[in-house]
């Protein structure tokens, strides 16, 4: 349960930690872009046309409405790096265990 | 190989699926080792491959937003994470960022700010890769001097100026447990946190590459923890950053995805390594790995100075390069210790 907690904490603050953030957009976005930052936004639309399901979804969400598009950005890859490290951490004490057990056996 | 091509609808481009992959793994092993983000090493890698610059720019930093997000969970677990620290730092830090960026703004006012910004960037990434192999060389003379009777390595003691900074006694002060400090001036971590950001600010880089040693040498973190902490820094200015860049429609939210699913295999990789590597190991490795980041400054400013294009991207090639090579030996690095603690 602790490590679930962890989680929700480390996502729960970095979302703090954006909202925080926010009045300096400018100069920390330049700053973590490595220098090479255009920070200006892009006027460009994508063409969806020819794309179906969830390609078409994102593509009328970053067209119609950038914010939620930055929205659901984020928190998707906040749950898909949550998601991702309990798996892993799921897969490996199945390794290990199996390993050990193994080692048992022998 | 057309078989491993993904549809990429944001950017509206073909891109090899295994690429993304491979990518994202180099990058999550010197993440999970280093605590760093790497997007000097992903920005050039996709551009190069065929990202544009604006989507390179922003899918890297989604990516490393979310990789941060594991391998700061997994250093939790191994107990790596100054939580406390972490958090005072972001004061500092803000601060320190902010009136970096104000000083590029007079100086770019004034005249000529990148070659000024370049050269100093070039100045540190050489300063401290060179002062660390000097620590390095110094402390292992030091260690072979001093026989021990135990196999194992002697606990890290602070190093640098950390022991200075730390008889300094302005109130209020504050015990970092984690980090084995009874007691420092919240001032000293909120100018050191300060300057790190401020240099963050002014050469427009994420900052886990200064974060990295200054925590080791001005906070006095063990290097393991320091790696853990950088890492919940980087998770925190990377999450801001992926918001940012997505509201300006510069992040490829597919890609992303595909190269953290990389990132997170090697990020494993990257933090279980800490555990079979000396700090001061870990500390060789990261001063070999910025001063090749310094040779692809130096080749980037050439490219301005001489007006020779194709330097450039022999810089992107050389980072890449490097970044391969420093998975690969870091691998090697946790397949041999895991072996040697499975027959011990």
């Amino acid at each position: 349960m602790r490590n679930y907690s962890n989680i929700i904490s480390i996502i729960l603050l970095s979302s703090l930690t954006l909202l925080m953030l926010l009045p300096l957009a400018s100069p920390l976005s330049k700053a973590c872009a490595g220098g090479h930052g255009d920070t200006g936004a892009l006027e460009y639309r994508v063409d969806t046309e020819n794309l179906t399901g969830i390609y078409k979804f994102l593509g009328d969400l970053y067209n119609d409405n950038r914010t939620w598009f930055a929205v659901v950005t984020t928190v998707w890859m906040a749950l898909l790096g949550g998601i991702i490290a309990i798996l892993a951490d799921f897969i490996l004490k199945f390794i290990f265990a199996s390993s050990t057990g193994t080692a048992r056996g022998k | 190989m057309e078989i491993f091509e993904v549809m990429l609808p944001i950017a509206g481009i073909k891109f090899n699926v295994l690429l993304l992959i491979a990518i994202g793994f180099c990058v999550g092993t010197l993440g999970g080792f280093f605590g760093v983000g790497g997007a000097w090493i992903v920005t050039p890698a996709l551009n190069i491959f065929g990202f544009n610059m604006s989507f390179a720019i922003g899918t890297d930093l989604a990516h490393i937003f979310g990789k941060s997000i594991i391998a700061t969970r997994k250093h939790n677990k191994l107990g790596n994470v100054d939580w406390k620290l972490g958090l005072t730092s972001i004061f500092g830090s803000i601060v320190g960022v902010e009136v970096g960026a104000q000083v590029v703004l007079m100086l770019e006012a004034v005249g000529n700010v990148g070659p000024v910004v370049r050269w100093l960037y070039i100045v540190l990434l050489f300063g401290l890769g060179i002062y660390m192999l000097y620590d390095y060389i110094s402390t292992t003379r030091s260690l072979k001097a001093t026989p021990s009777d135990s196999e194992e390595p002697p606990p890290e003691s602070p190093t640098g100026l950390a022991p200075k900074l730390h008889k300094l006694k302005i109130p209020p002060m504050i015990s970092l447990p984690t980090s084995g400090i009874k007691e420092v001036s919240f001032w000293i971590i909120f100018a050191i946190f300060f300057l790190t950001g401020f240099l963050s600010g002014l050469l427009g880089v994420g900052g886990g590459f200064i974060l990295l040693p200054s925590l080791i040498y001005l906070v006095g973190c063990p290097t393991t923890v320091a790696v853990g902490t950088s890492l919940l820094s980087v998770a925190f200015m990377s999450g801001y950053a992926c918001f940012s860049y997505s509201l300006k429609g510069r992040t490829e939210l597919v890609a992303a995805s595909i190269m953290l699913v990389g990132a997170a295999i090697g990020a494993q990789v990257g933090v279980l390594a800490t555990r079979y590597v000396r700090g001061l190991g870990i500390r060789l490795l990261f001063a070999i790995m910025i001063i090749c980041a310094g040779v692809s400054v130096v080749l980037k400013q050439a490219e301005v100075s001489l007006e020779m294009p194709i330097l450039s991207t022999i810089a992107g090639y050389a980072v890449m390069l490097a970044a391969g090579g420093m998975t690969t030996l870091i691998f090697i690095k946790l397949v041999k210790g895991a072996v040697a603690e499975k027959s011990s």
